[in-house]
């Protein structure tokens, strides 16, 4: 805590150094949480690229209640809504229009994640959006279901069920292969 | 993979790295960011908080901050001020913070525009438009889901493609050409040799209403390294935003000729229902769906 604080105030002052040290020690997760979210490496490399950018911009007003990880990890699912939403609705009319398939099963992402792995992203990408952020957020990013519920303004025991019903579902889809 | 505990430990365990052009990309792009935002800081902590803590603020510093306070929002309002000259560096900076843009070439003596570009900083997308009559062609970037439709007035079709990094980098180059606004791609690139001045506006043609006239003239390359060529960019300037609102180019290849107009851009600022409306015009709202555009969008109300 105290490093990442000073880390911090140094990057108040303009310190590259302490940005490339915080990307460093945050991107592999943010990036596996982003592509977790939205089963599109691509898209999850933007979300990635645009936290960190607008993370360093506002940094002058920077004011962190919680810790920097969960600061970034939200940033990382707000943006990964916002692709989601727009990418589902925009699929789904081209879809409808016969003008291009899902791009779900895309080469380039099949060989981004192991065997075992592809099967479980594909399976996260079947659930509810609202489902498969409390597992990703509680599993990959290492946040407690408090943590979880705070940052998504609603109760724990909202963000538990959640959780209980979207490993359910996981484990069915999952049976069926 | 079936039991919960099972998928639970494989879900903990999924990992991914960047790759190394990601982390340079994105470490390049968050330095540049990291200058403006410690730079911006206070300004925007100022803005954020309300004025009654602003005035304790205020009446708590110590009087030299006080006084800078005081030079900065004097410095601020100059700004503002309708008749404060700004420089090249100014326009350009006024122009990329524009959120919506419609910029407009033509040729010199020419009525109809031979490209349109729409940029939506806002909905992240570009919109072209080239050729004219039937054989009029749109090309829409969606970058938000990186999906590139272009639409063809003579077969009344509409061809859609995945947008690859190659094709924005294009993207980019190709846009930065057509847009005819500014002749260097920042303040930066200005040689060395360029002048930039005020124009008397009693010696301008065109009036446009509410700028005022700027020329930046320097020396460029010309079909012979012998002979350098004179360029000159018009601005017309709004007097209050400092956005462009027109730019004339000239050119002449020996310092005696006069001037050659070649072409002319008008740019506008619509906003972002407009370009959404004209989208939804050119592409056709979905067969389905009446009233539901094909295309969505980044709606900046959802940030």
């Amino acid at each position: 805590m105290l490093e990442e604080r000073r880390l911090i105030g140094e990057l108040k002052r303009g310190d590259k150094e302490a940005l490339r040290q915080i990307y460093m020690e945050h991107k592999d997760n943010l990036l596996t949480i982003a592509a977790s979210l939205l089963h599109d490496p691509h898209a999850a490399e933007d979300v990635l690229h645009d936290v960190f950018v607008s993370f360093a911009a506002a940094v002058g007003g920077l004011q962190l209640r919680g810790g920097l990880k969960n600061y970034l990890v939200a940033s990382v699912v707000n943006r990964a809504r916002d692709v989601f939403r727009k990418k589902r609705h925009h699929l789904v009319e081209l879809e409808q229009a016969g003008q291009v398939a899902s791009d779900s099963d895309g080469p380039e992402r099949l060989a981004v994640f192991g065997e075992e792995s592809r099967l479980l992203t594909d399976a996260l990408a079947q659930i509810p959006m609202e489902q498969r952020e409390t597992i990703v957020l509680h599993l990959t990013g290492g946040m407690k279901f408090k943590e979880i519920a705070r940052m998504q303004g609603i109760a724990i025991s909202t963000v538990q069920g959640r959780y209980r019903y979207g490993l359910e579902k996981l484990r069915m889809i999952l049976r069926d292969r | 993979m079936n039991s919960p505990d099972h998928i639970e430990r494989a879900i903990a365990q999924l990992h991914l790295r960047t790759r190394a052009e990601t982390d340079r990309r994105i470490l390049d792009d968050a330095s540049a960011a990291l200058q403006g935002g410690v730079q911006k800081g206070p300004l925007e902590v100022g803005f954020d908080i309300g004025v009654w803590r602003t005035a304790l603020t205020i009446r708590m510093a110590k009087p030299a901050l006080v006084a800078a306070a005081i030079l900065v929002a004097i410095a601020l309002l100059l700004r503002v001020l309708p008749g404060a000259q700004p420089t090249i560096g100014e326009v350009h900076r006024a122009f990329a913070k524009a959120e919506n843009t419609c910029v407009t070439t033509f040729q010199a003596g020419k009525t109809e525009p031979f490209q349109q570009l729409w940029t939506s900083q806002t909905l992240n997308v570009k919109l072209f438009k080239v050729g004219a009559g039937n054989q009029t062609q749109f090309a829409l970037w969606d970058m938000p889901i990186r999906v590139k439709m272009t639409k063809f007035l003579a077969s009344d079709s509409v061809q859609t493609e995945a947008i690859t990094d190659q094709m924005l980098a294009e993207l980019d180059k190709s846009a930065a050409q057509s847009v005819r606004l500014f002749p260097f791609s920042d303040a930066n690139g200005v040689p060395e040799d360029a002048q930039w001045s005020a124009v008397d506006q009693s010696q301008v043609a065109t009036r446009v209403p509410e700028t005022k006239v700027y020329d930046l003239a320097w020396t460029a390359a010309g079909a012979a390294p012998e002979a350098p060529a004179r360029r000159k960019c018009r601005l017309f300037v709004d007097i209050r935003t400092h956005l462009p609102k027109r730019a004339e180019w000239y050119a002449k290849s020996r310092p005696e000729d006069e001037y050659t107009f070649e072409t002319f851009t008008l740019v506008s600022y619509p906003s972002e229902s407009e370009i959404q409306d004209l989208i939804r015009a050119t592409f056709g709202p979905h067969p389905g769906q009446p009233d539901e555009p094909e295309y969505i969008g980044t709606p900046g109300t959802e940030r």
